[in-house]
């Protein structure tokens, strides 16, 4: 029930990006390897499976991937696709309920009562005595459906049974749910996991919804860094739903409904736009029909149109400065094209060489050299990598040193990666550590079902998990000094400062 | 290709679901679960080289990796306390600042272009170093690997990077809500003086210098205090071989005797408050210190009833506090008890502001519940189960084991620890987990800390106790301004940016130092005052009772006093001109101890009078440090540092009344503690405003109340008033 910040997402997605590696004689033999202990199994409802079978202790982990993240949201319903994450461990019609039949009589009249005190509040001119009447109203049958309710069933059957690491997680472009079982309680997870789905029961909303307010509060609004990401976002994209912060506005979540999230989650969660890997001590020709049984039951439905909306080319310089009572951070962003570009491993080589390890530049030069800036980081994959999205640095200043100091340091860096090449040395560096991490990569069974369906879904084939490597390898120094010097123009940047409220005022706008 | 180790014949593949095929299942009820295959792992081997290394091998030929990591007995619980911060920066400059034979970013470019790492560190009561290497470059980086933790470089260059990340960490301490409270209620639970919560200053940072590090390095990294594990793609007899080649000949260090301290047993009891107004909700730590070790028998009861209160979503914490109530996104607390020594029980969550004493009603509604209403038989079923189902998961890979098997081997632990921990929990009753809840949990002794704004709260939190607001200024290093003890070449003057933003900064704080003196009287009376004498009733609050005596001070800065009081143990004069002090008594008269003359001599110094009237020299240093609360009316914190001294300052913005001030002084035990003074009561005295009524507490416990009955604002002062008398 965790969703990612945006920051987080962003050194994720780099960090994902960059552990698709291969090894020297590895890439094509892991394949092989992997090729023949995974089976793909499609259902005739379109739900996806990749079966990874390994051996070791009779445990497995899985991952589902649901295609749909905050990018899917419109103004006036953002935080939707997180909000139903948190609704998808409410229980169903035969777990989490002392009489279903009387609840859901009780849910149709909570929700009627709330849409009433919701058209109420909404009116022109609201009647205050009348909004609080129907407020009070809404607050009985809320009161009323909760006496059904047997609280956190759905979590406490799986924790019973031996599930470890039960949770969820959405961001800009998916919501994925994950845990692990001993392999004896595999037929509970088909079960739930295809029940979930099957008939949520959109229980304890309203309360569920001021629990994600609490999140917000938590980790964007109390967060000096998390309210310069949300205003860098709504500042650097001009169109793209990217602009939109996955946990909503805050706006947006004291207004939604339940009504708003059934017709998200009918619209969204149709087999076809799911995919679920699963790891461990299992046969798929075991497994396979246990599958068909329970997920076989989902209807069907339409695979959801696909977002029109692209971000235009950036055509001005934009600068934002917050000012705080915290010490300053300095991130400058760029577009770049979303992950499936041919260009992609490129950016990755920049990101590489600029900001990963005692070795990177950014490094040797702001933090060891010139001893600015404590820390230094850079990536792509902000807020997401599916859609064209943005590449950021980050430069965290030493105490006592303006931001300014560490923007002159910084962009000079990469300035420099669009005028020289880079050395042997560093290519090298970059290939040699893509190959070594995708070997490392290969070690939890939950971490491989994540990153399964992560490929599988954003490029339509769980190889490119190992054979992105190769495109890695390819990278060439003309290539980086190409794809930098399009990426890095002034037209193509957006600054975000976070400045100490009581430093004094600097003018805002990194031209100069 | 066995991932996870021998196995074997047991490898039965997949459980089939014992649930006939054709069954349509309606409820979780109605599935039936076959007996899960039994697995173990192997133990990992174990051996102790001529020099009293320990080793510990797991095979693992899944992946071409090999990993190796060590463990040494030191830590940072083992510092001085003028020492503070060593044994971090050794740990981290045993790695980051090189070795004998490889320059820092040599030694980076060698590790980074083999894809390989090797990192170091120090915490509170081990050492650890780690090394991840492709199996092919293992020997090779072994040898590095023995360099970095036999013959580090400690490169001076790289610890003064080490030392500003340090500071910029400081620096940035009071950024974040959360953070404040973990640390603050740590310093509540174990002390802010302790080595368990001694925060890091930056004057800790500067005084640590390049022979420290040797020399913590040089006492505590030997063979015959280190254990080494070596996990990955090589057989047991290669990896042992290799260890001895590049270990074998490190020499036993000298005989020394480790022990760690052990965390005072009781907490400070209390409500605590820190004023962040920058944030959208309260931070919220409520707990005490606890008793339990995790070699306790009560351990297994205690891991149940933890289980019910706050194991993840089933949980009493979660159910009532999010559930059921939306009250926040997160909460958690458990009775904590670590291998070796006590810890805390505590329980955290956050909330907005505008439901803080709710959530706080809540959490302690809680603990009480779970003493008076304990797990019930299904719900310690329901906790039992959740663990012993999920055991597999334990010990599920060769990682884990060999992990687990380093940690048991470092804390004296026997081997079977999990074997017992699964027995323990078997056994563990209704009666049991009633019994450790009542034990473990004492809500009598409820440290409350909250952190946020005051505004906007649903009660105050006056309505828990008596609220003391914790001041988290950020001590400045004792000379102000000065640069770091030995900045690198190039390096920029590190105070100049901060000077540049305090000067800004402190023009606010600067214009309430001015209202304070108008409030005060105004420049005129407070400079004019040469001359102070005050007669008071003092009520001394000591362990053994309250202790009452009258009081005639008279002071004429900066260094004359003459303190007449009677005590119940008679009367008693203390006369201090300059650098002489006496103490007259009924047994004669001696010499005043140094520490008290000084001691003395700064209190008059630091009264509000005496400190205002030297605001125009050049080192009065003002900061703002933040916003504080004294009763119910909201301050204004300022720091002032002068002549070496530094105080913090709450004023009322309103009225510019000085309501209270925090300064360094002598706690009970004699050791260093923040006093807090607050001031009430305020008369004017020949047109000097005067404080009737002070209170003194440190950490939240009162020290010292007095009332003040007659006041003289320059009086005639005696010629030999302050005459000290020869010692008899």
């Amino acid at each position: 029930m965790l969703f990612s910040q945006p920051f987080r997402q962003a050194a994720c997605a780099a960090v994902a990006a960059l552990v698709l590696a291969s090894a020297r004689p590895a890439s094509a033999q892991d394949l092989a390897s992997f090729e023949k202990r995974l089976t793909v199994h499609r259902l005739a409802n379109g739900y996806t499976f990749l079966i990874l079978e390994r051996e070791g202790a009779p445990v497995f982990s899985f991952a589902t991937r649901v295609d749909v993240g905050s990018a899917q949201e419109v103004p006036g319903i953002t935080g939707l696709a997180h909000m139903f994450e948190h609704m998808a461990f409410k229980g169903t019609p035969r777990l989490g309920t002392k009489d279903y039949t009387k609840e859901k009589v009780a849910i149709e009249e909570l929700e009627a009562a709330y849409q009433a005190y919701e058209a109420a509040r909404a009116a022109v001119t609201p009647d205050q005595a009348e909004v609080d009447r129907l407020h009070k109203a809404f607050k009985e049958k809320e009161a009323a459906a909760d006496a059904f309710v047997i609280p956190n069933a759905f979590d406490e059957v799986l924790s019973r049974e031996g599930g470890v690491g039960l949770n969820a997680s959405t961001n800009a472009e998916a919501t994925t749910y994950y845990y692990s079982l001993p392999t004896n309680k595999f037929e509970l997870f088909a079960y739930l996991e295809s029940e979930r789905f099957i008939h949520p029961v959109y229980r304890e909303f309203y309360k569920e919804r001021d629990v994600v307010m609490e999140e917000r509060r938590m980790r964007t609004d109390s967060q000096p860094v998390g309210r310069l990401i949300e205003r860098l976002l709504a500042t650097a994209f001009l169109a793209h739903p990217y602009k939109q912060p996955t946990v909503g506005y805050m706006s947006d979540l004291q207004r939604f409904t339940l009504t708003d999230a059934e017709r998200f989650f009918r619209e969204y969660y149709v087999p076809a736009n799911m995919v679920t890997a699963i790891v461990g001590n299992v046969k798929a020709a075991e497994i396979i029909p246990v599958l068909e049984k329970y997920f076989g039951r989902l209807p069907k439905g339409e695979k959801p149109t696909p977002l029109r909306t692209t971000e235009p080319p950036q055509t001005a310089e934009l600068a934002i400065t917050l000012r705080e009572r915290a010490q300053p951070y300095y991130f400058e962003a760029y577009h770049k094209p979303a992950a499936t570009h041919p260009d992609e491993p490129v950016y990755d080589a920049i990101a590489e060489i600029l900001g990963r390890g005692r070795t990177s530049r950014l490094y040797t030069s702001l933090v060891e050299k010139q001893k600015i800036a404590v820390a230094a980081q850079v990536g792509g994959g902000l807020p997401g990598v599916k859609y064209p999205h943005l590449f950021i640095a980050i430069g965290v200043p030493a105490r006592g040193v303006s931001n300014d100091k560490v923007a002159e340091a910084l962009r000079a860096e990469l300035a420099r990666m669009t005028t020289e090449d880079v050395t042997d040395e560093e290519l090298t560096r970059f290939k040699t550590r893509a190959k070594a991490d995708l070997i490392r990569s290969l070690d939890s069974d939950s971490g491989l079902a994540s990153q399964l369906v992560t490929y599988q879904t954003l490029l339509g084939d769980w190889r490119a998990l190992f054979t992105y490597v190769d495109k890695m390898e390819a990278v060439t120094k003309a290539d980086i000094r190409r794809v930098a010097t399009e990426m890095f123009k002034a037209s193509n940047r957006t600054v975000a400062r976070l400045e100490n409220e009581t430093a004094p005022a600097q003018p805002t706008g990194g031209t100069r | 290709m066995i991932r996870r180790g021998v196995w074997g014949l047991l490898a039965l593949g997949l459980v089939l679901p014992a649930t006939p095929a054709g069954a349509q299942v309606e409820t979780v009820d109605q599935l039936k679960y076959p007996a899960l295959p039994a697995f173990s792992l192997p133990k990992p081997t174990r051996t102790v080289l001529p020099n009293g290394l320990v080793v510990l091998v797991m095979e693992d030929h899944e992946l071409p990796l090999v990993s190796v990591s060590a463990r040494f007995r030191t830590g940072s619980l083992l510092e001085a306390a003028d020492k503070h911060g060593v044994a971090g920066l050794t740990g981290s400059q045993m790695r980051a600042g090189g070795t004998t034979a490889l320059a820092p970013d040599a030694l980076d470019r060698y590790l980074e272009g083999r894809a390989a790492s090797i990192e170091t560190s120090i915490g509170d009561d081990v050492g650890s170093a780690g090394m991840s290497v492709l199996k092919q470059d293992f020997a090779e980086v072994l040898q590095v690997f023995s360099d970095v933790i036999r013959q580090p470089r400690f490169d001076a260059g790289r610890l003064e990077v080490a030392r500003r990340g340090i500071e910029a960490s400081i620096s940035r301490q009071n950024d974040d809500a959360g953070g404040i409270a973990s640390r603050e209620f740590r310093e509540l639970m174990y002390g802010d003086d302790s080595p368990f919560a001694r925060p890091l200053t930056y004057a800790d940072v500067q005084g640590i210098t390049r022979d420290d590090l040797v020399a913590w390095h040089a006492k505590y990294i030997h063979p015959d205090r280190t254990i080494i594990a070596v996990h990955g793609d090589i057989t047991k007899a290669d990896a042992l071989a290799a260890v001895t080649k590049v270990f074998g000949a490190w020499p036993r260090g000298p005989k020394l005797a480790i022990t760690f301290p052990e965390p005072r047993t009781a907490s400070m009891p209390g409500v605590f408050e820190v004023v962040k107004s920058d944030v959208a909700q309260s931070s919220i730590r409520v707990g005490h210190m606890g008793s339990l070790k995790s070699t306790h028998p009560d351990y297994y009861p205690v891991a149940v009833l933890n289980e019910v209160l706050s194991g993840g979503f089933t949980s009493r914490l979660f159910g009532t506090v999010r559930t059921k109530k939306g009250l926040a996104y997160s909460v958690g607390g458990a009775v904590g008890s670590g291998y070796t020594r006590i810890a805390p029980f505590s329980m955290s969550t956050s909330t907005k502001t505008s439901t803080t004493a709710e959530t706080v009603e809540t959490l302690i509604a809680e603990a009480k519940r779970i003493i008076s209403e304990p797990p019930t038989e299904e719900e310690i079923t329901r906790a039992k189960q959740s663990i012993l189902n999920s055991f597999v998961f334990n010990s599920a890979t060769t990682e884990q084991v060999l992990g687990q098997q380093v940690t048991y081997e470092y804390y004296g632990l026997p081997t079977d620890w999990l074997e017992r921990y699964r027995a323990g929990i078997e056994k563990v009753t209704v009666a049991d987990t009633a019994r450790v809840a009542k034990q473990y949990i004492r809500p009598d002794q409820f440290t409350i800390l909250v952190v946020g704004p005051t505004e906007g709260r649903d009660k105050p939190l006056s309505t828990f106790g008596t609220v003391k607001t914790l001041d988290i200024a950020i001590p400045e290093p004792a000379s102000a301004g000065a640069p770091a003890a030995t900045p690198g070449p190039g390096a920029a003057p590190p105070a100049a940016g901060a000077a540049k933003v305090d000067a800004a900064a402190s023009d606010a704080a600067r214009a309430l130092i001015d209202k304070a003196v108008a409030t005060l009287g105004g420049a005129a009376i407070v400079d004019g005052v040469k001359a102070y004498r005050e007669e008071s009733s003092v009520v001394l609050v000591a362990p053994q009772g309250e202790i009452e005596l009258q009081s005639t001070m008279l002071v004429a800065p900066p260094d004359k006093l003459r303190q007449e009081m009677v005590t119940p143990g008679g009367p008693m004069t203390i006369t201090i001109a300059a650098t002489t002090g006496a103490m007259q008594s009924a047994q004669g008269s001696m010499p005043l101890p140094e520490t008290q003359r000084t001691q003395l001599l700064k209190q008059v110094q630091r009264s509000p009078v005496f400190l205002l009237q030297r605001r125009s020299q050049p080192g009065f240093k003002v900061t703002p440090a933040g916003d504080g609360k004294v009763g119910d009316t909201a301050v204004t914190l300022v720091r002032i540092e002068i002549e070496g001294d530094a105080v913090t300052l709450g004023i009322d913005p309103a009225t510019g009344q000085i309501r209270s001030m925090l300064a360094r002084g002598t706690g009970p035990s004699g050791a260093p503690a923040d006093v807090l003074s607050e001031f009430a009561d305020f008369k004017p005295e020949s047109g000097l405003l005067v404080a009737h009524s002070r209170t003194a507490s440190i950490g939240g416990t009162a020290a010292q109340k007095v009332t003040v009955k007659k006041v003289e604002v320059n009086p005639t002062v005696a010629a030999d008033a302050f005459a000290v008398p020869a010692a008899k």
